[in-house]
């Protein structure tokens, strides 16, 4: 059997740049003046701008771990613009976006999903939201779906104080400290008590400016018995130097409240994807997450759940596809504090044309959480044989009543398997490419139709010309 | 002598968050000198498991390793017996040659040798004028107070050669204990390793084993008790190079009261050992309350054509396993003692040397307890054979 080697993809659909004309772009670097000149921008609070000084403070002293992660020496900070804005208002209709950003989320399917599926959708372009809207019947219920600048504006500011910054607290690490000091755009969503959401709530994120960041920071607050499914979408066309992406995701849930949490990643390969995201579940809440990660040049990604009421639980799903110059540290955090808690974490990742793809874990449970399962379940799948798959899970109990099981493999395709299929006349790219589907499959599954194709579409273009 | 601190004690090949704590262990340890480490360089350049440091300072402690070979096509008559006195804070250092074809049986027995044979707690030593750090009532003997011992141990086993190893660490709270090995497998070559951790104040015991060879085949079967006020820190790797290895480790033991115990273990697939696989296996079961038990199971893997899998149980005794012995009359703590009692039963009955199963013997009762312990001091009174 022949062995894989990679050749380049057409992406086009994501590939495409937009000038920058007329473009607001905040000097390179981080200083106190890059700081206080996006908050003067967004006529904040004096707390949030005495927030992110500190947290610019914080930035300076801390330093990343040296003993384990993808490296990170490409990054440049000095050369990576924080705040990068067309300068047009935010819009509630299509027609008033500005026609190069409005082609730009056309190409990307986002208004047409909006029309047919979606209860609203926010996007953002670079460092601000440049469209919003939400449906009438939704607004009606009491849900709140807006930008985190607009809600300081429209009335929310003492709840944004009381959340913002709490489950992700700037010390978490050198990348969160940065986020809370040049933070710009993102989401808010409320959802009262007893709303239940019949269609998601989507944010898509582009990030078009070579060298320049994006901070965008989400926060969801879910009240009692209320359920919600909420969408985050992200793309970047390729330049070759290095752009960053160190966004926060802070999400609520209250008791008896339901949250999906669904992501495509899809950034291009030449992005640090810093990104920190977080999740507390009070009594009998329940959190899932959907993720798929495609693109970036490095990822550091584990999508955080904290099991603090009882009988809450969570369900994490994720896939990763790392190809040629990727490196895609991926993975989740469970900490089960509540008791007769429940987490299952399922996971595939696949490796290709020298990729490297890291699934990386940590199930804690608490000294008070009697009675807590947890269920770890990771699979790798390696493509040829100039790539890489490393699975580090870790398990800590500190409860005697806890069960906790986890499960790893690594393996490739059988030649069997490509043999099986090549005799029943598919070609043996057309045979991969169905064995990576179908390995995929448990995760599109739990993807919303439209991202589900557009995951087995990325799955495909990454496997075109894979045969060599 | 100051002391120093060993800060890399079992640190893994993939590090993960350092908040869990789970990256490695830290020991402080009396400053030695004198050691010249004369082994050979096939020996001495074998990753060990316990990490540099550990290894470098029990190199400068002991003045003359002891090497042995066993020469091509022999089978060895006797174990390599190697006794480590815990409560002296001994160290040893070992070095062993099996050339190709050849079978030899190491075994490492760490214990309080004074005590070894009549099942003493330390309080029991202490109050027969046997030397021993005991704890004042309601404290805990300061980690640096407890004498610690050592034992490294490097095998290089050449084509064909099979290496069975015994290593039995059974020291009583008191006292702390570093337990390497670092093996080394030719074409061919079969390695089975047999741990039986039973106790100390600390124990850290690593090991790793480079599997050049083609078709080399390696097994670790480790079993554990960590009792009250003990740590237990294991760190296993496996480097797999050779086409066609074979690998197998698994752990299972029991956590009691107090325990707190950390298992690292990676298998680490590397590019060229096509057809490879390699497999872990954990199995926890904890019996008391105030534990903490992590687990880091690590697959590294950058060769396509190799299957690696890992699988972890943690927890508690199941309430249909818990009913099963209760309607045959066991009380929820009779039947937790069980389990105990099946990993110090396994390690007597499987000891290859009477030291060994004197080792097990001598921390029975602490264990498992008096009457346990005395039936099984019974069975083996009746039973001289084991290694005479």
């Amino acid at each position: 059997m022949s062995k894989t080697e990679i050749a380049d993809v057409d992406r086009s659909l994501y590939d495409f740049i937009k000038p920058e004309e007329g473009f607001e772009r905040i000097e390179d670097g981080l200083t106190p003046e890059v700081v206080k000149a996006i908050s003067e921008k967004k006529d904040e609070p004096e707390w949030m701008l005495k927030m992110r000084l500190e947290a610019l403070q914080k930035y300076h002293q801390m330093s990343m771990a040296d003993n384990w992660g993808p490296d990170i020496n490409g990054l440049d900070m000095d050369n990576i613009a924080t705040y990068v804005a067309s300068g047009s208002k935010q819009a509630d209709s299509w027609d008033d976006v500005p026609t190069d950003i409005k082609d730009t989320f056309e190409r990307l399917g986002i208004p047409e999903a909006e029309r047919e599926s979606l209860a609203g959708v926010g996007a953002q372009y670079d460092s601000e939201i440049v469209y919003h809207n939400m449906r009438e019947e939704v607004a009606e219920q009491g849900v709140v779906y807006s930008t985190i600048e607009d809600a300081l504006h429209e009335g929310y500011e003492d709840m944004i104080h009381e959340y913002f910054g709490k489950l992700i607290p700037m010390t978490d690490h050198k990348f969160a400290a940065l986020h809370y000091a040049v933070w710009s755009g993102g989401s808010f969503v409320y959802v009262p008590e007893g709303v239940d959401m019949p269609y998601p709530l989507q944010s898509y994120f582009r990030l078009n400016a070579a060298g320049a960041g994006q901070f965008e920071h989400t926060l969801i607050i879910v009240e009692p018995g209320a359920n919600l499914h909420f969408i985050e979408g992200c793309s970047a066309p390729k330049y070759y130097v290095a752009n960053l992406h160190a966004g926060a995701v802070e999400l609520y849930v209250k008791d008896h409240a339901r949250l999906r949490y669904s992501t495509i990643e899809n950034w291009s390969k030449n992005m640090y994807n810093l990104n920190t995201k977080r999740a507390r579940v009070a009594e009998d809440g329940v959190m899932e997450w959907v993720s798929g990660s495609f693109g970036s040049h490095i990822s550091y990604l584990y999508p955080t759940t904290i099991l603090a009421g009882d009988r809450s639980s969570c369900e994490f799903t994720g896939i990763t596809f790392a190809g040629n110059t990727q490196n895609l540290d991926t993975g989740c955090k469970v900490i089960m504090n509540g008791k007769d808690t429940k987490a299952s974490v399922s996971t595939k990742s696949i490796s290709k044309s020298g990729g490297t793809s890291i699934f990386r874990s940590s199930v804690v449970v608490g000294r008070k959480a009697d009675n807590a399962t947890a269920s770890v379940s990771c699979q790798s799948l390696m493509l040829d044989d100039i790539s890489r798959s490393d699975t580090i899970p870790a398990m800590e109990v500190n409860n005697p009543t806890a069960r906790v099981g986890h499960e790893a493999t690594i393996g490739r395709i059988s030649d069997d398997t490509i043999m099986y299929l090549m005799s029943r006349g598919c070609s043996e790219e057309e045979a991969r490419t169905l064995v990576v589907n179908g390995f995929a499959n448990p995760i599109s599954k739990e993807l919303p139709l439209e991202y589900a194709v557009e995951m087995n579409n990325l799955i495909k273009l990454e496997m075109e010309g894979a045969i060599g | 002598m100051a002391d120093v601190t060993l800060s890399k004690v079992n640190v893994p090949p993939a590090q993960t968050w350092n908040y869990l704590k789970i990256n490695g262990l830290s020991l402080e340890v009396p400053a030695v000198t004198g050691g010249e480490g004369n082994l050979p360089d096939r020996l001495t350049r074998i990753e060990t498991g316990i990490g540099d440091a550990a290894t470098a300072w029990i190199d400068s402690a002991v003045p003359e390793p002891r090497l042995i070979s066993v020469p091509a096509r022999t089978d060895l008559d006797e174990p390599i017996l190697i006794e480590v006195e815990s409560d002296r804070g001994e160290l040893a250092s070992t070095g062993v040659i099996v050339h190709e074809g050849a079978h030899a049986t190491i075994v490492v027995v760490a214990a309080d040798t004074e005590r070894a044979a009549a099942g003493m707690t330390d309080e029991r030593a202490a109050q027969s004028g046997i030397e021993a750090v005991v704890a004042e009532p309601g404290k805990a003997v300061p980690e640096t107070d407890k004498p610690i011992s050592a034992s490294l141990l490097r095998i290089s086993a050449d084509r064909n050669a099979k290496v069975d190893v015994y290593e039995y660490v059974a020291v009583p709270t008191s006292c702390r204990h570093i337990e390497g090995a670092a093996i080394e497998a030719d074409d061919d070559a079969f390695i089975e390793v047999h741990q039986y951790l039973l106790g100390g104040g600390t124990v850290a015991a690593g090991l790793a084993v480079t599997q050049r060879g083609a078709r080399s085949s390696f097994k670790l079967d480790t079993h554990y008790l960590v009792h009250e006020n003990e740590l237990l820190d294991m760190n296993y790797v496996a480097r797999v190079r050779g086409r066609n290895a074979r690998t197998r480790i698994d752990a299972s033991g029991v956590l009691s009261d107090g325990a707190e115990k950390t298992l690292r273990d990676t298998i680490d697939l590397i590019c060229g050992c096509k057809g490879a696989k390699g497999d872990e296996n954990e199995t926890v079961v904890v019996t008391g309350d105030n534990i903490v038990n992590r687990s880091l199971p690590v697959i590294l893997c950058d060769e396509e054509d190799v299957q690696g899998n890992h699988g972890a149980t943690i927890g508690s005794m199941s309430v249909d396993q818990l009913q099963y012995l209760r309607d045959r009359g066991l009380t929820t703590d009779e039947a937790e003692e069980l389990f105990g009692r099946a990993v110090v039963d396994d390690a007597a009955l499987n000891a290859p040397v009477k030291a060994a199963r004197n080792a097990v013997l001598s921390r029975a009762a602490e264990l498992i307890g008096d009457e346990a312990a005395a039936d099984l001091i019974e069975i083996f009174e009746n039973d001289q054979e084991v290694g005479e």
